[in-house]
């Protein structure tokens, strides 16, 4: 496939004009990308790696070598984020892929007008504030005055303390984040199911398969590049989940809901230790190439362009 | 005079003028840049409108000094400020406390203010404040408005519940024990299901300051040692403080939940009728939580109750402005003269301290208030307890207090357990 998109280009060239003149002119059109991408993506990056080998205070750096990493190694609350950061990403991402793909079939049927209006629904968290739906939530869950307690005491039971029971607090959290994470992987879904060939389905139809087996042996696998897109942003956005932890519970009750992100936040912002706070950053961002690469590998085989 | 004496002279006097100009002349144009917290009450709703009001009276003195002024909140302006000075686009002066301002001095940030002082001044500064203004003997931060924070109760609330008798405001100083205060949190449970007693709230280190002095307080505990060189909270009073915290909560005279709520959330509670009693509570935050009363109510400072014989220790609130030294000297100086018109101006000085809800920090002057609430509160001024938030490690012991709090409200560690942990990791804050 790649000779024949290659072949086009050459015969195109106009004549006179070299392969090394042409990528030079490429690569003059994409030096403003990549001098934006060096200087806010490459830098910073490079300079947080750097960081992460000092300890700052204030003005003063101090070359500490590998200390971040072993005090890190040792410190039970960097293991407790990483847990809740893996657990919220287990949690997250089979359930944005399984609601909006149910969300996208369903609505996928429907007259265009009502398609448009209930796309336009579910979108609609991912345009608005994170803060300002975080905080309706934060009331949704309030202990005392929150609609949630409310219900279920209508019901009889007892009043819980959604964010402040250890028990609860990340199931509520991801919740939220599910809530803000399946707008855009609905649309994708939509947009995929349209972009299908209606005629393989009618095939197997004819020939007597199933909806299961329809579903199974033709929709998924021509869905297949939208599904690995949708996994992996949705787990490197599961990964950085931040905003929803830091309004709704500051990372607690006792360490609770603490992740990777807020304690990078924690240990650079608030206590001001930016050396620790780049080596959790490094951490966390070689966590998530190292399963990003893993998930590409595992959906990559089923994908056909 | 000889020639000689009178080229001598000229030069002295050119030498002094230039020395001087900073202070005075200020004949080449400046521009500094103000942070401010919202620590005045807020015209007719308009967040910065009274600090504009500020500058503009300031640049009638002192036309060639250009002041911007940019407000930030109290929730995440002390991350925009660590993140602006380790990048080094901080401003050149902001109106804090010294719990932070003397964490940027001890990391290289703070332009020292000795030469703002005259010996009379010093002398007319209570010795505990000028201390808290202090790093390594220096005094790196102006001490403005002072104010205890204390405990406040809804008197309406029990006085409609008949239970005004519990409440020690008719003793002197109000002076109270740590029984009376159990007795009236159940008797107001009792009467007003509706309503919480009391918040301890637990969820970030939002108004810690609150919890800690109240751990302290009611049992008899202490914060630090003698020297400050470690921290106390697992020996007596305060783990007698976090049995009857866990039994409170249990039993519901201290409100469930607690452990999800910030300070913020207890103030509006109490301020919306919803709490007979709030924890945390000054004359400053009365003033600039003022808006946020809902109900009509007749409010009373109360200082913390203690075991009987014992006088309450108060914690402060201390209003301290500094200057950042960016390395401009003419920034340094035009921001000490706009330190001195907000603290000495002789009409906008006292009318900002009224602004603020505190009380001057010098011994001289006398309350601009006049309500018997705020009159009370200046008199609390003697039960003030030890500063401890200069300590090295302040802000990162903060970020340990609130997470045991919240084991021992969840009953997921006794009191002790938790106070253990918290005095282990406390300590090495401040060997760090």
């Amino acid at each position: 496939m790649s000779d024949a998109l290659a072949r086009p280009a050459r015969a195109s060239r106009p004549r006179g004009v070299s392969h090394a003149k042409e990528s030079f002119a490429a690569y003059v059109f994409l030096l403003p990308a990549l001098c934006f991408f060096s200087v806010f993506v490459v830098y910073p990056m490079l300079r947080g790696m750097y960081l992460s080998f000092f300890k700052l205070a204030g003005r003063r750096m101090t070359f500490v070598g590998l200390k971040n990493y072993v005090d890190l190694a040792n410190d039970p609350v960097f293991w407790r984020s990483l847990g809740n950061t893996l657990l919220l990403v287990v949690g997250n991402v089979p359930i944005v892929i399984v609601f909006s793909l149910f969300v996208a079939a369903t609505i996928f049927r429907k007259r265009p007008f009502t398609r448009s209006l209930l796309r336009g629904v579910f979108y609609l968290p991912a345009v608005s504030s994170v803060v300002s739906i975080t905080v309706v939530w934060s009331w949704i869950y309030h202990p005392r005055y929150g609609v949630l307690n409310y219900l279920i005491s209508r019901a009889g039971a007892e009043p819980v303390a959604w964010l402040g029971d250890p028990r609860f607090a990340l199931a509520a959290v991801l919740v939220v984040m599910t809530t803000l994470s399946v707008g855009q992987p609905i649309i994708l879904y939509v947009a995929s199911l349209g972009n299908s060939p209606e005629s393989y389905v009618e095939a197997a139809e004819i020939d007597g398969a199933s909806p299961w087996q329809r579903f199974r042996h033709i929709v998924w696998p021509l869905l297949m590049p939208t599904t690995l897109y949708i996994v992996i942003i949705t787990t490197i956005n599961s990964f950085q989940v931040f905003a929803i932890i830091q309004l709704l519970t500051s990372g607690g009750p006792a360490y609770a809901t603490t992740t990777l992100m807020y304690q990078i936040y924690e240990r650079a912002f608030q206590i001001g230790d930016f050396g620790q706070s780049s080596a959790l950053g490094v951490i966390l961002a070689v966590i998530i190439v190292a399963i990003s690469v893993v998930q590409y590998r595992y959906f990559k085989s089923d994908v056909e362009y | 005079m000889s020639r000689r004496t009178r080229v001598l002279a000229a030069a002295l006097v050119l030498c002094l003028a230039a020395g001087m100009a900073p202070l005075f002349g200020q004949s080449k144009p400046v521009e500094i840049t103000w942070w401010n917290y919202p620590n005045f009450t807020t015209l007719d709703g308009e967040l910065g409108k009274y600090e504009k009001e500020l500058v503009a009276a300031f640049n009638k003195k002192y036309p060639n000094i250009k002041v911007n002024v940019e407000m930030i909140s109290f929730n995440g302006g002390p991350e925009k400020v660590t993140v602006a000075l380790t990048s080094n686009s901080g401003p050149d002066l902001i109106f804090d406390y010294p719990g932070r301002i003397t964490e940027y001095a001890r990391q290289g940030y703070m332009a020292k203010l000795d030469d703002m002082f005259k010996p009379a001044d010093l002398k007319d500064l209570n010795p505990t404040i000028l201390e808290a203004c202090k790093l390594d003997g220096k005094i790196v931060q102006y001490p403005f408005n002072v104010a205890n924070f204390m405990m406040a109760v809804n008197k309406t609330m029990f006085e409609e519940a008949g239970l005004a008798n519990l409440l020690p405001l008719n003793k002197p100083d109000r002076l109270w024990t740590t029984d009376e205060f159990t007795k009236a949190l159940k008797a107001i449970q009792a009467k007003r299901p509706d309503a919480v007693p009391v918040i301890v709230y637990a969820k970030s280190n939002q108004g810690d300051q609150g919890t800690r002095i109240m751990a302290i307080n009611l049992f008899g505990g202490e914060y630090m040692n003698a020297d400050m060189s470690s921290y106390m909270q697992n020996k007596g009073g305060t783990v007698e403080f976090m049995k009857w915290l866990q039994n409170g909560v249990k039993e519901g005279w201290i409100a469930k939940g607690g452990e999800a709520m910030t300070s913020g959330d207890a103030i509006d509670s109490f301020l919306q009728g919803k709490a007979a009693f709030t924890i945390i509570y000054s004359n400053v935050l009365r003033n600039t939580n003022k808006d946020k009363k809902t109900v009509k109510f007749e409010e009373a400072f109360l200082p913390w109750p203690t075991p009987a014989g014992q006088k309450p220790r108060l914690d402060s609130f201390i209003g301290t402005i500094g200057v950042f030294d960016n390395g401009n000297k003419d920034k340094i100086a035009a921001s000490k003269l706009l330190v001195d018109f907000i603290v000495n101006d002789p009409v906008w000085g006292t009318k900002n301290l009224a602004s603020t809800g505190g009380f001057s920090a010098r011994l001289s002057a006398k309350s601009p208030y006049a309500d018997p609430e705020a009159t009370f509160a200046s008199t609390m001024v003697k039960y003030t307890g030890r500063y401890y938030n200069t300590v090295k490690g302040f802000v990162k012991m903060r970020t340990l207090w609130f997470p045991e709090l919240q084991r021992v409200m969840l009953g997921m560690a006794t009191g002790q357990e938790a106070m253990d942990s918290f005095v282990t990791k406390a300590n090495a804050t401040l060997k760090e």
